[in-house]
């Protein structure tokens, strides 16, 4: 399925966050049914992907005040839910599928824009997080 | 108030609607006096969060991973300070999210920490310890030398997001 290159940024006030905590902000793109939500997948290199990307930062702004962070990724032209997810920032998240291939932190040559992620680690940075909104009917294209 | 328990006052895990997800950071501090210990000797200090009825105390407790975990926290390697001392030993850990506010009390347990039989969940990728096995709790102290109950230690409250996100927008580029 072709796809579109994206970028968008969100807006987020930050309540408790010391400055300089290394976050992620992760956006999974689906559809929420009720009060669950369903990812859209794509498969790559034998794997089911999850549309998703993320991108990392830290907080440069105090308690109370807002900030902005920026994304990119691809994505079919459509209508999505999308789960907006900022969370703490660890390596262990970092298995997602970009247009370079699969993440690599040695190697910055391969983390690009990401466009996808594995199953399990949605379950894990939907525990934990320091704050998640779902925004519906987004359109792209 | 404050009493004097026997290890054995602790009940079965109560099951309750707090959540391993979503917490605030929380501190505790124990003060404790070394009456007739040899200085420097080794020894655990634990604090479990629950509720207290007479002199039977039910931890609050989560699900994790397929293990049951009482809320609190323990370090084994606390020093006693000489004999008629007093010393203040602090504990990291977290406050669990209730779904509703709860006042939360407090059995803390100063003792000799069995190593082999503890078992804890840390949440945060090592930085602190949240929870300790259920079905360890009655091994974790091979002697307790004082264990005492506290009420009211803590109020919570359903957590409030560390962020709040406002908006997003997005475009083809």
């Amino acid at each position: 399925m072709a796809v579109l290159p994206v970028r968008g940024e969100v807006l987020w006030k930050n309540l408790k966050l010391d400055l300089n905590y290394n976050f992620a902000l992760y956006l999974i793109f689906g559809r929420l049914v009720g009060n669950e939500f369903y990812p859209k997948t794509f498969t790559a290199d034998g794997q089911t992907w999850i549309r998703a990307t993320q991108w990392t930062d830290t907080v440069d702004v105090p308690k109370g005040s807002t900030q902005t962070t920026r994304f990119i990724t691809y994505l079919p032209s459509g209508t999505y839910d999308v789960m907006v997810i900022i969370r703490k920032y660890t390596e262990d998240t970092d298995i997602v599928w970009t247009d370079l291939g699969y993440m690599s932190c040695e190697d910055p040559s391969k983390c690009w824009r990401c466009m996808g992620m594995k199953p399990e680690v949605l379950e894990k940075i939907c525990t934990g997080y320091d704050g998640m909104r779902i925004f519906t009917g987004v359109r792209v294209g | 108030m404050i009493e004097i328990l026997e290890f054995s006052g602790i009940n079965e895990l109560r099951p309750v609607a707090v959540s391993a997800e979503g917490f605030d950071p929380l501190t505790c501090g124990v003060g404790w006096r070394n009456n007739k210990l040899s200085a420097g000797l080794l020894v655990g200090v634990a604090v479990l969060f629950g509720t207290l009825e007479g002199e039977t105390f039910t931890p609050l407790g989560f699900e994790h991973e397929g293990y049951t975990y009482a809320w609190g926290v323990v370090t084994p390697t606390e020093t006693a300070p000489s004999a008629g001392s007093t010393k203040t030993t602090t504990l990291l850990t977290y406050a669990l999210n209730p779904s509703s506010p709860i006042s939360v009390d407090a059995l803390v347990t100063v003792g000799k920490f069995s190593y082999c039989s503890a078992r804890s969940f840390d949440y945060g990728y090592g930085e602190r310890m949240v929870g300790i096995r259920i079905d360890t709790l009655e091994t974790m102290f091979s002697e307790i030398y004082v264990q005492a109950g506290f009420q009211d230690v803590i109020a919570l409250s359903p957590m409030r997001p560390a962020v709040e996100i406002q908006s997003l927008n997005i475009s083809i580029g």
